[in-house]
């Protein structure tokens, strides 16, 4: 389960998601938006807490940017990252801020071609849990207090 | 009146189970149905200690969760990690010297010297048996520990029935289904409740139920599974659960469907394509992948490495950004892909045969499967090695856990990556555990655990083929438990 | 604005340091007592406790070495204690270290009457954990509130990069200290340093161009009076001090003049005979003496061109920092070697220093304390909106952005939503060229604009607010100031750190150039019990830094330990254990292990420290090598592998000065012990290396002898199965040599052998032959009398027939024999009672 977790962070914690941009940012752009980046953090807005990947929101530290921007500027591991970073994470319902909407939004003028790849969003996790109550294979998560194997409330 | 309490005396005396099974534990009384449990030789003659203990552990669970105290107690009841006071020892000397009588006098010499045997060489540990094993399991999980019960409790299976009261396997088994259910597995209850272990009537009913929400054949109609419901007890809490099963099959709905990539890809990008494929296995997780969508997956990405006008575009941006070449990244891309692509074979368990294909990226993912359950399979037991080498004795359940959890691991690898891993770490995986359990049987006196590990050994030897091992193990379990 | 920002930076040296200041617009060295930019690395206590530092302290160097300490920067990180004798105490090396930088916290508020509470303080780039924890420590001791350490080199680049017209190429930094050498090769493109790649030596440094002429000046004096001198004899400690410092001078005498004398009169006695030192050191024997030093470290350089793929000629710039570099003859050789211009009008005594004052600046380190706690803020006006500013105090971009937040006071009127409510910022630039887009606040009172920087200088900025009508809101601060220049963002982590696993693998965790502070976690699994409640029982964690794969071959810098006592409940091995590892800029590592199945945290690091060097322990690893080394050459020669060879031969001619050094350290120079054990770790990995090839030739032949001889009793004994295994295990067999994987071919080894073994047994006369081969070996047994009455029942067993006798009988005998005797019974019988 933690492999699996890690095989989402490289995806999720990959550094043009962690800062904002896209593969083709020049260098300074990466600084930039970095060095704003911390500047929103060091300030604790919650418009920087956060930032949109194709695997689902990551959460956004410090830690995380300056390392973004050391990878990013050593060629040869930034090239590794472009490939990761293929993915446009399609931000549509997150929230976004005034810096990087800029950007995105220039490369949605490029982008214009882009064909979806899977229906995106189609189920909601919220949804799929209304609709949990139908599954027949649903757990019974009652199941061990029902049938006498634990009592029902917990003395903490 | 006085009628009454002889008839209360001679139940106490004639029935201690019946009284603890049906009064002490539905009231949660652990230390008095420890105490009466004790008296009732028969139904734990395989393992009295841990049966009483095990009753307790039994009431505890009916108890509201936390009470440490209590845990704690029954746990040093079985345990015996508590050093007695000096009337303490009295006492156990006085109850040695019993024992010892009563076994003279049945005239069972064998029983005799291995009671002082034991009492000598222990190291301060009492033995443990089937009954044991499964009040630790109750105890994990009246702790919380929901994972290391499940461990415990299935793990009696592997236990002789000599050591093992079938009254723990009973209760093994209820609670083994009870969460199965818990965990919507559903699959595991139907296997479970299949088991020709005898089970109680909440079995049958789990059982039933799983069968039908499965639509297993043999499934038991409408009526017979009312007649399993009125059978069972707690005929209002399982209400429900039966009337889920009851409902037509049309009614029920979908699966629940994974979350989905939520980025977009430009047209004709193949790097953009394999990594969205990925990106979409790795969400899925554990439960949404098969072996189809890892051969889909690999077939992907062996197009894009095969892809020339692919390398070509990297390499140009290689050069853009001033880096040395296209090379390394693609390499450092592969690598991590297979990575991942075994990281997702071991989280949701696919067998080697159902994704086994001859793309590049799937062959690289599969050796690297299997040199690292390898890898990681020689180390636990040359640690194992270690430990026994320097006589560092664990606890008798802190053992068998051990034992329990090496033996999980060789079997999922073994599931993971077939015969041929088997055949590889055998013969290691078969010194080291026999050096422990025969230090379990000659020195700790753990008997009861030390057969269970020569009977996996046995069966294992057999099954890759190895008859001198099969031999040896053979002798080992003739020496009984 | 009050004044103009103070950057501190300290170059913290083994033999000087200085301190530089940087204002945002030149960079200025600090001055001592005695008008010099470099003090001394000396510290003296006399008999009253007294402390001196820097100048004065050194003047004692040579007469009262027992109360006067230098090169203590060497035991940074080590638990040695240096001893004062006539005032009987002894003092850390980071006491030691913080007596230095509190004379020049001293010099600095004395030049520009502010005492620094920030500073930068540079280090070695190969420097360690516990190196640069020790360092920080003494700066907290010298009063420093905070400080950030950078490396050596990128200090250097970094001041001659801000004083170079073009900055874009490669640069290679040649450093060559007292002790160390390090070469570093940098990058710069659009005005951003990047550190490339690091190499360097440990045990290279000036002090072995003095060590190497003592060593000379030794020898010759000996042969001129036909005694041995030895820097290994404490007798001679004292005059061999003497003799260093004239070396010294000497050295400095030669980098002008053809010949310098060294005389001292009656520095050694030996035998009660006293001897005079007369010689006349000429350049020519300086540069022989020195060419071998240099050529070391040129070839460090060469192998870190290589490694990033670069040539001499494609070098921008080659970088001389540290004092030995001015000799001629280090400048003459490196020139020749490698070709590219050097970087003129540098200081290289100074170059670290003024570096880490500019580093300073780009960390925001302002050395006054809170200085923007001053200003008109407060006084009455309650109009004035507090904000909270980020922006970089010295970027390389030309639009960097600046950020703020209102500060809200809570008990001022005017907040969000007011009307006169501060609603806009913008910004313009001091020279009034230029002025902002407004930055308008967003919901959480926070705003984002862009500025526009002239370049390679400081820009001062006002800021105007505005409310959402108009009105001017007076904000504070009301200006500030950015500096454009070349930056470096981060200080990059010199060495990798991570964990070492069961397996001796190591986890990485920040990888050499992660950017500090770092923070990372990981989950492992234990491979080992650990039961509750018994303090023997014990899980190690233990955190290595060094880019090895290996974990041995790594240094320990610290180890994190999970003890049965402090556990909830018994830890199976296989259990999940989330540690955390987080490193902040001043080296401090810190470590934290989770334990989810019981909610238990651990954060005892245990020793954090650089492991002791007991002359003993050097001695018996030497001793040890010695062995090693000459097994391995025997071998590679009887292999005749003139690769193998030539690695030994180079472990061979290090060991005579790991020698040296060891007796140095038996006459009293704890430095030297450090330095062994140092060098005795990396010829360590190479021996490892030179092993691991050996190893591999015997395995694969020992594979073929094996499937050879396990085809014959499979083939003869064996089952349809057996041989249709051994089959596939030969392929297997054939396959792992092939790839050269030893791993998979150590596996298939014991399928075939135990194939093999399961099929010989099965061979009527196995248990003769497995008796008489035990027999033949019985000389060999540990109880002789035994083992010959054994003997004499497994013949008797022999002429009977009696095949279980004869093998209980072979089996007892194996008990009798050493271990690698008893090795070859595969297998294991273990006969349960």
């Amino acid at each position: 389960m933690g492999r699996g977790d890690e095989a989402l962070g490289r995806i999720r914690d990959n550094p043009f998601y962690v800062l904002g941009l896209r593969p083709a940012a020049t260098r300074m752009e990466v600084e930039r938006e970095g060095q704003k980046l911390l500047g929103m953090l060091e300030l604790k807005l919650k418009s920087a807490g956060t930032y949109a990947t194709p695997v689902g929101p990551g959460e956004r530290t410090p830690d995380k940017v300056r390392r973004a921007m050391a990878e990013l500027r050593d060629p040869e591991k930034r090239l590794g990252h472009e490939l990761w970073a293929r993915l446009t994470p399609d931000s549509g319902e997150e929230p976004e801020r005034s810096g990087t909407r800029r950007v995105t939004a220039l490369e949605a003028a490029e982008l214009a071609e882009e064909a979806e790849l899977e229906a995106m969003a189609a189920e909601a996790a919220a949804e799929a849990r209304a609709r949990e109550g139908e599954n027949p294979l649903a757990p019974w998560p009652e199941a061990l207090q029902a049938l006498g194997w634990a009592a029902g409330r917990s003395a903490r | 009146m006085l009628l009454l309490v002889v008839l209360a005396v001679l139940l106490v005396v004639f029935a201690p189970w019946l009284i603890t099974r049906w009064v002490l534990i539905p009231l949660g009384l652990p230390r008095f149905a420890y105490y009466m449990a004790t008296l009732a030789d028969w139904t734990f003659l395989a393992d009295r200690r841990g049966g009483a203990v095990l009753a307790g552990a039994w009431a505890l669970c009916r108890r509201p969760a936390g009470d440490e105290a209590l845990a704690g107690w029954l746990e040093r009841k079985l345990l015996g990690v508590e050093k007695p006071g000096p009337e303490g020892e009295a006492l156990q000397v006085a109850w040695l010297v019993a024992r010892a009588l009563m076994a003279l006098r049945r005239g069972d010499l064998r029983r005799l010297r291995m009671l002082f045997e034991v009492q000598e060489l222990s190291t301060g540990f009492e033995t443990l048996r089937g009954a044991g094993i499964g009040a630790m399991g109750l105890l994990a999980a009246y702790r919380g520990d929901l994972a290391g019960a499940r461990a415990l409790l299935e793990s009696l299976e592997h236990v002789d029935a000599r050591a093992c009261p079938r009254l723990a396997g009973e209760v093994a088994l209820r609670w083994l289904a009870a969460d199965a259910a818990a965990r919507g597995a559903w699959s595991e209850v139907s296997a479970l409740c299949a088991v020709g272990w005898r089970g109680g009537r909440d079995v049958a009913l789990l059982g039933a139920v799983a069968a039908r929400l499965l639509d297993a054949e043999g499934a038991p109609g409408d009526v017979g599974l009312w007649a399993r419901w009125l059978l069972a007890p707690r005929r209002r809490a399982t209400l429900a659960l039966v009337q889920r099963a009851l409902r037509p099959r049309l009614e029920r709905g979908p699966q629940v469907e994974a979350p989905k990539v939520r980025g977009v890809v430009r047209e004709g990008d193949r790097w953009g394509h394999a990594v969205a494929l990925h990106a979409a296995l790795l969400l899925r997780g554990e439960g949404g992948v098969n072996g189809e969508d890892l051969r889909r997956l690999g077939g992907a990405w062996d197009a894009v490495f095969e892809d020339e006008a692919a390398r070509a575009e990297v390499e140009e941006r290689a050069r853009a950004i001033g880096a040395s070449g296209a090379q390394a990244a693609i390499e450092g891309l592969r690598s991590s892909a297979v990575e991942d692509l075994v990281a997702l074979v071991q989280a949701a368990r696919i067998p080697h045969e159902q994704w086994d294909d001859l793309g590049e990226m799937l062959r690289r993912a599969n050796r690297q499967l299997r040199s690292d359950l390898l890898a990681e399979l020689e180390l636990t037991v040359e640690r194992l090695r270690r430990r026994v080498d320097e006589a560092r004795a664990l606890p008798a359940i802190d053992e068998w856990r051990e034992w329990i959890a090496l033996k999980g691991r060789y079997e999922q690898a073994a599931a993971l990556v077939g015969m041929e891993l088997r055949r590889l770490s055998f013969p290691r995986m078969n010194v080291e555990v026999c050096h422990l359990a025969v230090w379990l049987f000659n020195v700790r006196g753990q008997r009861a655990l030390a057969n269970a590990m020569f009977r996996w050994l046995l069966a294992e030897a057999e099954a890759v083929g190895d008859e001198r091992a099969a031999a040896r193990a053979r002798d080992n379990l003739a020496c009984g438990v | 604005m009050s004044g103009k920002p103070l950057y501190v930076g300290i170059d913290l040296g083994t033999t000087n340091s200085t301190a530089a200041v940087f204002d945002g617009d030149q960079v200025s060295l600090v001055r001592n007592a005695q008008g010099s930019s470099l003090t001394p690395s000396v510290v003296r206590i006399d008999g009253k406790g007294t402390v001196s530092v820097g100048g004065r302290a050194r003047r004692f160097l040579e007469t009262d070495p027992q109360n006067t300490r230098s090169e203590f920067k060497r035991l940074m990180g080590t638990a040695q204690e240096i001893p004062f004798a006539a005032a009987k105490l002894t003092r850390k090396p980071e006491a030691l270290a913080a007596e230095v930088l509190k004379s020049l916290r001293a010099d600095v508020a004395e030049q520009f009457g502010v005492a620094p509470s920030r500073a930068v303080i540079s280090v070695p780039a190969l420097f360690e954990v516990p190196q640069s924890a020790a360092t920080s420590e003494a700066a907290r001791l010298a009063g420093f509130e905070r400080v950030e350490l950078i490396q050596e080199p990128v200090a250097s680049a970094l001041a001659t990069g801000w004083s170079a017209e073009e900055q874009v190429g490669s640069w290679l930094v040649y450093d060559l200290g007292g002790g160390t050498f390090d070469a570093s090769l940098l990058e710069t493109r659009d005005g951003l340093l990047r550190v490339v790649g690091h190499d360097g030596d440990n045990f290279l440094g000036g002090r072995d161009f003095d060590w190497a002429v003592v060593d000379w000046a030794l020898a010759e004096v000996g042969r001129a009076h036909g005694v041995s001198l030895s820097r290994a004899e404490a007798a001679h400690a004292a005059g061999v001090r003497k003799l260093k410092l004239a070396v010294e001078e000497a050295k400095i005498e030669l980098t002008r003049g053809r010949e310098a004398l060294l005389s001292l009169a009656g520095v050694f006695e030996v035998g009660g005979r006293s001897i005079d030192v007369d010689l006349s050191l000429d350049r020519v024997t300086l540069e022989a003496l020195c060419a071998p030093i240099v050529d070391r470290s040129i070839e460090v350089c060469r192998r870190l061109l290589t490694a990033h793929g670069l040539s001499p000629a494609q070098l921008a710039r080659v970088v001389l920092v540290g004092g030995p570099t001015v000799m001629p003859v280090v400048r003459a050789r490196v020139k020749e070697a490698l070709g590219a211009p050097f970087g003129e009008g540098l200081d290289p005594m100074t170059l670290v220093a003024q570096g880490a004052a500019l580093y300073a600046a780009t960390a925001g380190l302002d050395a006054r304390a809170q200085a923007e706690s001053g200003g008109a803020g407060g006084a009455g006006s309650g109009a004035v909106q507090k904000l909270w500013l980020q922006y970089p105090a010295m970027t390389s971009d030309l639009l960097p952005h600046v950020i703020g937040r209102r500060v809200d006071d809570g008990a001022k009127g005017g907040r969000a939503g007011g009307k006169d409510a501060l609603a806009a910022v913008k910004l313009v630039r001091g020279d009034g060229q230029w002025e902002s887009v407004e930055g308008p606040l967003d919901e959480e009172g926070a705003f984002v604009v862009s500025a526009e920087l002239l370049p390679r200088r400081p820009n001062v900025f006002r800021l105007e607010g505005r409310s959402a009508e108009g009105t001017k809101v007076e904000v504070q601060p009301a200006a500030i100031t950015i500096v454009q220049g070349l930056t470096i963002s981060d200080p990059p982590l010199s060495r990798t750190i991570g964990v070492a696993l069961a397996d001796n693998a190591v986890r990485v965790y920040f990888e050499r150039g992660a950017p500090l502070p770092a923070k990372r976690t990981f989950v492992h699994q234990t491979v080992e019990s650990v039961a509750r409640g018994s303090g023997g029982h014990l899980l190690k964690i233990p955190v290595v830094q060094g880019e090895m794969e290996q974990a041995h071959l790594c240094r320990v810098v610290g180890t994190l330990e999970i003890k049965g006592d402090g556990l909830k409940a018994s830890l199976p091995a296989g259990s999940s254990v989330e540690l955390t590892l987080e490193l902040d800029r001043g080296g401090h590592l810190s470590a934290r292990a989770l334990i989810p199945a019981q909610g238990l945290v651990f954060e005892q690091v245990a020793h954090l420290l650089v492991p002791d060097a007991a002359v003993e322990v050097l001695t018996a690893s030497l001793g040890a090598m010695r062995t090693r080394l000459a097994a391995l050459k025997i071998d590679a020669v009887k292999r005749d592998d003139p690769h193998a060879v030539g690695k030994l031969t180079y472990v061979e001619c290090t060991l005579p000065e790991v020698e040296r050094d060891i007796a140095a350290a038996k006459g009293g120079d704890a430095d030297a012990g450090q330095k062994a054990r140092r060098s005795l770790l990396d010829l360590d990995a190479m021996l490892e290396q030179a092993e691991g090839d050996k190893r591999w030739p015997e395995l694969s032949k020992e594979a073929q002898v094996a499937v050879a001889a396990a085809s014959r009793w499979v083939g003869e004994l064996g089952s349809k199965t057996e041989k249709q295994l051994l089959g596939e295990a030969a392929e297997a067999v054939a396959r792992a040599r092939a790839e050269r994987n030893l791993l998979e071919l150590q596996r298939q080894l014991r399928l075939v052998h135990s194939l093999s073994n399961a099929a010989f047994y099965r061979h009527p006369d196995a248990w003769t032959w497995m008796f008489d081969e035990a027999a033949s070996e019985v000389d060999q047994s540990s109880d002789l009398v035994k083992a010959q009455r054994l003997v004499r029942e497994g013949r008797q067993a022999q002429e009977k027939g009696d095949k279980a006798a004869l093998r209980a009988v072979t089996e007892q005998l194996w008990k009798l024999m050493p271990v690698d005797v008893q090795k070859r019974r595969l297998g294991h019988d273990s006969g349960v009672r």
